[in-house]
């Protein structure tokens, strides 16, 4: 656990949350104790050794907040003033509500008769902060945003994937290449662990997506079946849009006249290239080269009179 | 430890024992942590109290007897502290601790652990059926996006660099009104105060930390924002091969089938993304109008078969 020191707002906030879980748990141990607040035993220690400074005015032990937490274990008496929980401030509401829409999107597939629940509990919260943040589509935003990451640091993902031919639900590793859309569908291509093949899965087939301690051995894998393919390309300009479809940041380009790209699939390769609008020119490979200049030859051909009735 | 905590803990527990307002002299001669002299101990308390409201405590300032011309006091409400979410049962407390737990490991950790921390306090017994049927868990780490969140929801203004289409960093003043998960990007909505515009932002094209104006300062927000471009857009007339571009045909307002291609009309809500998606789809589309967009997306086509052959 990170070890940070609080500031002294934090901690107080910490100990005004300490008494009434404490007198929720008592006798829990100072471990527990630290996991539960997600800070250092040596921090959880500190805020109980103030915390036992504190009291009503007068501060004779009869007005002190009584701890004892010497064996390791932790109980309170005396705490009546602070027994309170206390009310939610709003980034906590705010939380809360985007992970209800969360469970929302999940739960009308899975557990149906808990959406009616879910949708109570959120107005209720979002009726107190009056703010407008709210999560659209689960499914896309959540494990679209876990399958990114992992192309990004060339990580592994364990899906859920529902594939409607077979009427099946699968459990899988994978290790994501790249996403691509055909014919309006979001799909990313990678390593499928589980079936030992290059495989492309429909993002919105996908049920659940986490992070999979599996190491994306990429180049080893891409080395063993050879499907991934490289372009040596002339920047002539870039724009954001050509930037953000080849996954690349600013830095990644900064002072550069050429670039080496990436993709596994070559049709995507030289769709994304001809999008770029004469921004990125192929310098290798040659056929590549040649197929684009025909690409763009057949669909200009298409814009002479009377080419398309 | 810390003497200021110590003090606000103090602050704290005195101001809600209390039934009646306590005069500052009566919190300066009781309340443990208050010495120096009496500008130094009246600096402190203001501080303090901001200290505490910043926490979300409200503290309410009053006299004893409105009959008489009393010192002004100052207390706590129970009513105000203590959490209230109205009648809570163990399936809410299971949906509400499923909801806060999205966040492990993602922007509003802290913010949700705290949630957490205050709804096991409750003492309520969770609902552990409600607690095992899914897990969903939310994976934005942007590190702005707990200050957007919070801007919206205390109405400040808020400043940051945006990576514009052509890659320059363009600074943006912006009154922050909704904040939307769509399609694994995060969109801000808000005023963009220099051009007088409500326009939509992507998180992930903000380059800079996100610089959140004073406390205290709020903008108006008006009683409906609807993005500037939501009027009056331009439309775009494309003839679409027979059984492809479905990502296109999705968009359309109008569609007119023909036989090898189909007419479509679709809004242009980005010239650029539009004209990339034509050239994307290679000789599948063809742009009619407007005359700007078939005229772009021919120069495109010439310039990339000039590269290229």
């Amino acid at each position: 656990m990170a070890k940070e020191q609080s500031t002294p707002l934090e901690q107080t906030a910490r100990m005004l949350d300490l008494v009434p879980f404490l007198l929720a748990h008592q006798g829990i141990s100072i471990n527990d104790l630290a996991d539960h607040f997600k800070v250092d035993k040596d921090v959880i220690l500190d805020d109980l050794n103030t915390l036992w400074m504190c009291g009503l005015p007068g501060y004779t032990p009869l007005e002190l907040i009584d701890l004892a937490f010497d064996s390791g274990y932790v109980t309170i008496r005396n705490a009546a003033p602070l027994a309170r929980v206390r009310t939610l401030s709003s980034s906590e509401i705010v939380s809360l509500t985007l992970g209800l829409d969360l469970l929302r999107e999940a739960s009308a597939e899975i557990a149906p008769e808990r959406s009616q629940r879910i949708i109570e509990l959120s107005e209720k919260l979002r009726s107190i902060i009056g703010a407008d943040i709210s999560i659209h589509d689960k499914s896309q935003t959540t494990f679209r945003t876990v399958i990114a990451r992992a192309i990004k640091e060339r990580g592994s993902v364990a899906i859920s994937y529902f594939s409607p031919a077979s009427d099946r639900q699968s459990e899988r590793t994978v290790t994501p290449y790249h996403f691509l859309v055909e014919g309006g569908v979001e799909y990313f291509q990678g390593y499928c662990h589980t079936s030992s093949a290059i495989r492309t899965f429909r993002l919105d087939r996908v049920r659940a997506a986490t992070e999979s301690e599996r190491s994306g051995k990429l180049e080893n894998i891409s080395a063993a079946t050879g499907e991934k393919f490289r372009v040596h390309a002339a920047i002539h300009w870039m724009d954001r849009a050509t930037l953000e479809s080849f996954d690349l940041e600013l830095t990644d380009i900064e002072g550069l006249s050429s670039i080496t790209l990436e993709a596994f699939s070559e049709q995507w390769m030289a769709r994304s290239i001809l999008a770029s609008g004469a921004g990125l020119e192929v310098l290798e490979p040659q056929e590549l080269r040649r197929s684009i200049a025909k690409s763009a030859e057949v669909t200009m051909a298409l814009y002479d009179e009377g080419a398309i009735a | 430890m810390s003497r200021k905590s110590e003090r606000l803990v103090n602050l704290t527990i005195a101001l809600l024992a209390t039934k009646r307002y306590l005069t500052k002299s009566e919190i300066f001669r009781t309340v443990d942590g208050y010495d120096g002299s009496p500008e130094a101990m009246e600096r402190m308390f203001e501080r303090d109290k901001d200290d505490l409201r910043s926490l979300g405590i409200v503290i309410e300032l009053g006299t004893f007897d409105p009959l008489f011309e009393d010192e002004a006091g100052y207390r706590i409400t129970p009513a105000s502290y203590q959490f209230n979410l109205g009648q809570l049962d163990g399936e809410d407390i299971a949906l509400l601790s499923l909801a806060a737990s999205a966040w492990s490991g993602a922007s509003l950790e802290r913010e949700s652990s705290a949630a957490l921390v205050k709804l096991e306090s409750l003492g309520l017994e969770c609902d552990s059926d409600a607690l095992s049927f899914l897990a969903p868990q939310m994976s934005v780490n942007d590190p702005n996006f707990s200050l957007i969140t919070d801007a919206i929801v205390r109405k400040a203004e808020i400043e940051f660099d945006y990576l514009g289409e052509d890659l320059s960093l363009k600074q943006k003043k912006v009154h922050p009104y909704s904040l939307k998960g769509d399609s694994g990007f995060w969109y801000l909505v808000g005023m963009d105060v220099a051009a007088e515009q409500v326009k939509k932002f992507r998180l992930d094209r903000i380059e800079s930390e996100i610089n959140v104006g004073k406390k205290g300062d709020r903008f108006e927000s008006p009683v409906s924002h609807g993005l500037a471009d939501d009027h009056l857009q331009e439309r775009a007339v494309l003839k679409v091969r027979k059984g492809s571009a479905h990502q296109l045909r999705a968009l359309a307002i109008e569609t007119n089938p023909g036989d090898e291609w189909d007419q479509i009309e679709i809004a242009i809500i980005n010239r650029s993304w539009l004209k990339r998606s034509i050239l994307w789809h290679r000789d599948d589309v063809v742009a009619i109008s407007p005359s700007w967009l078939r005229l772009d997306v021919i120069d495109s086509l010439k310039r990339m078969q000039a590269l290229h052959g």
